[in-house]
């Protein structure tokens, strides 16, 4: 390998060490899109989910105990504070799934789907990813699918569905990536800082003749399959032409709509010190919150979901050294604090997160990039020793540009699922109208107040 | 689609009562199939029935065969770059329905297909360029042949096998032509864009099985399906070139591929040592050891070293129950005995361990200086499989055994029997707040969530198995006194009811039923199929690949013989015209 080309692949040692910030200047100038950052552009929407496992010690811990404006962080949420008015609390939704459970809570989380049939069916980032490349200005990546590795699933399920909450049409799991240095080559393949234009351009023409070729023969191979391997080689065909889209952006010169990320950088705040194996959960939350920040604020994707944690994730942060399920399960002395602290952790990263999204201008030089984005997070269950699936702990952030009005906590009362609510989202974001998501969306949420 | 197991779909049914979750078969799990299982006999096995070979649709590389296969063709030094971790069913890596193609699966394809083609022409390992024409002068012609000689061995087969699907070279060769559509780069831009794009075809990434009219794979898809389960990685020229529809002929490439020279100086394959690795690496949960944590103020001993030890031992002695027919030291041992055995070997830090808290080298069971296991004496506590300290580590908790995942082990490993996963709101039951720091031992503990009884149902099968194996903690040592300092009772029983004391007892009574043959026979058709034998039938496939294994006598050679012989593995189902 050239030494360009080692730049290129920067090591992941390199990158959760800190050296993330070699992210520089010109690197980014260079894919940055000709236009410049217009007065009074129309910033993009951005649909983001934000998965944690195994729910929460009781919802009494996290539901606030006023409603309106005037809610007060309760234990749960108090790291929530700073963040408050741009925060919704949603209270009284339902997920899908099939019994209180974690494997269907997990696969039902964005699909809506109640398993009765034996079927799951695409989860919504991935309509409303599909909705975003129809449009003339369609970011580079249709969309990203992030989360530590998970390695513990199988002792508690089907993976196939707890590692994943990201489904395609046909409802095969859309893998995530699970090493955040991946993900930050990934959003500008790989392109080095030192590169020229035209270098990047000349290795991004001939990137492009591989992936042609190969979508050439994929394409008529398909056609020439039977019913079983052909459903399986859709999702080559589907890859391919999603790294097409990619590459082609990258070489025409950056993302999708006129935005300048030449001010882009890692974001502050992190601690991205290197720790030794087993205590690096932390620097990869904060790498991979930085990775999603990047790619946001660069226009190089609008739709993200992010698995925090998993059922098999060691909280050795805090101490802890058995699985989360275990913390959150059965009879054991000091669970319910220890839960509590996890829990609290996790709703301290998210608050982090959405201040990284906060202090990102967005294309209008006015609003920030979380003021035009949501973020849906939430857990597979509730109450991580009940499983339930109704009164699920639910935080809406942003403000959909306009569309939300952040800050508030809401009850719901009538039954409404995720379903309903991603509906209600979808249709904001330009989803055409669907009179059904999923088994369990009807279209019950008309409004957020 | 996505199809939804049937084990866990079988597993919401459960609810009170009921605890059903034969793997693949959904038979009950608290009784045997048929017959007494305590008498071993083939007689009580189904057998018979109707089956299938079945379908495995279109099947990717695992990334340790991609990796695999890149190395041992091109010699690369490289790196794998960036390949997801690959999903898992029924325990291993290489079920078709856990391995899905994503866009960061062609980046990473990409990317490594870039570095290896880099390194192919800075360096070339393995001296393929060197054989090349020279085609920078020598214009399209020589060109051409290299991009097909290249795809040829990439892809597995010979371009004039493709069938009705055709080999879709001139795609490929279109790249490097002086006239095509790269006309306008290099020669070695030409070329390399040429070889990239042959490493991220479909045709490498994924397994193309041909079949006929009747569902008999051709000799290519074959080489590919023993390969790949002989060597983790593609077939040599000797197996591409063999007529592997000749039973004959398919048995001498197995043997070809597993043991080189003869009688004494006999040894295994370096590739097919993959297989004694991976094989029970994944079937026994080996891999979870390195990278296991105990907690160190209760387990001081405890160290990566140690860990890796362990599942040596244990990779070791399932070596040597493969065995090589005609080297005297390593003869085949039949599969049973892989529960009682009392050979084996370990490192001086293992023997330490063992020796502890065991006291004497011969109570503990090991020949202090050489390493050599000897669990002959009666004093030993230890005996085959069960009780090695891999096995007692990875079923293990941080601080404390865990009964309930031994007992797990025992019946998924081994009798392929799943209890599904606790019914959700039963924890509900359980005192939230209860502060359980009483003295009382497992058994008390266990007990109590035994009384309820929706937990009952499956914790009834599992508890007392492993309670049975109190007598180890979860770094595998041999105690007397649990972690409370009570007195442990090894008392056990097996889900059909039968009583025993201690793991010796247990592992002399799963050595006589019949259904450790058939699990272990369903293990490794798992593995070598590619899909769970979970379909109409494979209750009757896996009775007869028992029967042709040779029943209870069988060895792991006669087991993995008789899957690379079957139906299962030399044809698919026909699609219906």
């Amino acid at each position: 390998m050239s030494i360009q080309e080692r730049v290129l692949w920067l090591s992941r040692r390199a990158f959760l060490g800190g050296a993330g910030t070699l992210v520089a200047l010109p690197f980014l100038q260079s894919l940055a899109p000709r236009r410049a950052r217009a007065a009074g552009a129309t910033p993009p929407k951005r649909f983001l989910s934000w998965y944690w496992a195994c729910g929460i010690p009781a919802i009494g811990d996290w539901k606030p105990t006023t409603y309106g404006m005037n809610w007060q962080p309760s234990m749960l949420l108090t790291p929530l504070a700073p963040m408050k008015n741009k925060v919704t609390v949603l209270s009284g939704l339902k997920n899908a799934g099939h019994g209180p459970d974690h494997t269907y809570g997990t696969g039902a989380f964005l699909t809506g789907s109640d398993f009765a049939n034996g079927k799951i069916n695409q989860s919504i980032d991935q309509v409303i990813a599909d909705s975003m490349q129809a449009a003339p200005s369609k970011p580079p990546i249709h969309s990203m699918q992030l989360g530590p590795l998970d390695t513990n699933c199988e002792p508690f399920g089907n993976c196939g569905f707890l590692q994943n909450v990201s489904f395609g049409p046909t409802g095969t799991p859309i893998t995530k990536e699970t090493d955040a240095q991946n993900a930050f080559n990934r959003l500008f393949m790989g392109a080095s800082p030192m590169a020229s234009d035209p270098a990047i351009k000349a290795r991004q023409a001939l990137r492009k003749s591989v992936l042609d070729a190969v979508n050439k023969d994929a394409t008529s191979l398909s056609g020439l399959l039977g019913k079983d391997d052909k459903a399986r080689f859709d999702e080559y065909l589907t890859s391919v032409r999603k790294v097409e889209d990619q590459v082609s952006a990258i070489g025409a010169g950056g993302g999708g709509t006129a935005m300048s990320c030449s001010g882009a950088k890692m974001p502050n705040g992190l601690t991205m010190t290197a720790k030794p194996v087993g205590d690096l959960l932390e620097s990869e939350i904060n790498a991979f919150t930085s990775v999603m920040a990047l790619a946001l604020q660069c226009d190089m994707t609008r739709v993200i979901s992010f698995m925090m944690t998993a059922g098999g994730t060691k909280y050795a942060p805090m101490g802890y050294t058995d699985y989360h399920l275990g913390i959150t399960h059965h009879g054991v002395s000091d669970w319910q604090p220890k839960f509590r602290t996890v829990v609290t952790w996790i709703v301290t990263k998210f608050t982090q997160f959405l201040q990284q999204l906060d202090a990102i201008k967005d294309v209008d030089g006015v609003s920030s990039i979380l003021d035009n984005t949501v973020v849906f997070c939430s857990s597979e269950i509730s109450d991580g020793n009940r499983h339930n699936h109704d009164d699920m702990p639910v935080l809406l952030a942003g403000g959909l540009g306009g569309i939300i009005k952040p800050g508030q906590h809401i009850q719901f009362s009538k039954g409404e699922y995720f379903a309903d609510l991603f509906m209600w989202i979808a249709k904001n974001m330009g989803v055409p109208p669907m009179t059904k998501f999923g088994d369990t969306g009807t279209g019950k949420i008309a409004s957020l107040v | 689609m996505f199809p939804i197991r049937k084990l866990t779909v079988a597993a919401l049914a459960v609810g009170l009562g009921a605890c059903s979750g034969q793997i693949g078969s959904g038979g009950a799990a608290g009784a045997p199939p048929t017959g007494d299982p305590g008498s071993g006999g083939t007689g009580s096995i189904p057998n018979g029935g109707p089956y299938t070979p079945g379908t495995v649709p279109l099947k990717r590389l695992t990334k340790v065969e991609y990796d695999n296969t890149v190395r041992d063709w091109l010699g690369s030094k490289l790196p794998a770059f960036d390949l997801p971790e690959d999903g898992r069913e029924g325990g291993f890596d290489t079920v078709y329905s856990a391995l899905q193609v994503s866009d960061i699966h062609l980046i990473a394809y990409q990317k490594n297909a870039e570095a290896i083609v880099d390194e192919l022409f800075a360096t070339d390992p393995a001296g393929i360029k060197k054989s090349w024409c020279d085609y920078t002068a020598a214009g399209d012609a020589c060109a051409t042949k290299i991009v097909t000689d290249f795809a040829t061995r990439a892809w597995r087969r010979p371009m004039d096998k493709w069938g009705a699907i055709g080999n879709g070279l001139s795609t490929y060769t279109d790249l490097v032509s002086a006239t095509g559509s790269l006309a306008a780069q290099t020669a070695d831009d030409r070329l390399k864009t040429a070889l990239q794009s042959i490493l991220i075809s479909p045709r490498f990434i994924y397994r193309f099985e041909l079949a006929d009219k009747t569902g008999q794979l051709d000799t290519y898809s074959v080489a590919s399906r023993l390969s790949y389960l002989l060597w983790s990685s593609a077939p040599d020229e000797a197996l591409l070139s063999a007529n592997l529809l000749d039973p004959m002929v398919l048995e001498e490439q197995f043997l070809r591929m597993q043991v080189s020279g003869k009688g004494a100086s006999a040894s295994y394959v370096p590739k097919f040592q993959r297989f004694l690795t991976r094989f029970p690496d994944l079937w026994l949960s080996l891999d979870q050891l390195p990278g296991l944590t105990r907690d160190a103020t209760v387990f001081p001993g405890f160290s990566a070293e140690l860990a890796s030890d362990m599942r040596a031992e244990t990779l070791d002695y399932f070596s040597r129950f493969m065995g090589m027919a005609d080297n005297p030291q390593y003869p085949h041992h039949a599969l049973t005995e892989i529960l009682t055995a009392s050979f084996g070997m370990v490192t001086p830090r293992l023997a330490d361990h063992y020796c502890s808290v065991d006291g004497t080298a011969a109570a503990c069971g090991i020949k202090s200086a050489s390493g050599e296991v000897d669990l002959t004496k009666a004093a030993s506590p230890r005996l085959g499989l069960l009780t090695q300290a891999s096995i007692m580590t990875v079923t293990g908790a941080e601080t404390r055994t865990a009964p309930v995942r031994r007992g797990r082990w025992v019946l998924e490993k081994l009798m392929c029997q799943s209890p599904p996963p606790p019914p959700a709101d039963a924890t509900a039951q359980i005192q939230k707040t209860q502060a359980d720091t009483r003295m009382i031992s497992q058994r008390q503990r266990l007990a109590e969530h035994r009384v309820n009884p929706s937990c009952a149902a499956c914790h009834n099968l599992m508890d007392p198995i492993g309670l049975g194996l109190e007598n180890y903690d979860a770094i595998g040592r041999y105690r007397t006194r649990d972690e409370s300092g009570m007195a442990i009772d090894a008392a056990g029983a097996l889900p059909d009811g039968r009583a025993f004391q201690g793991a010796k007892e247990l592992s002399n009574m799963l050595a006589a039923d019949s259904r450790l043959g058939s699990c272990m026979i369903r293990q490794l058709a798992t593995n070598a199929t590619g899909r769970l034998m979970d379909a109409a039938g494979d209750e009757n496939l896996v009775a007869s690949l028992l029967a042709s294994a040779g029943g209870k006598s069988m060895t792991m050679q006669d087991a993995l013989r008789a899957v690379v012989l079957s139906e299962a593995f030399r044809r698919r189902t026909a699609e219906a015209p």
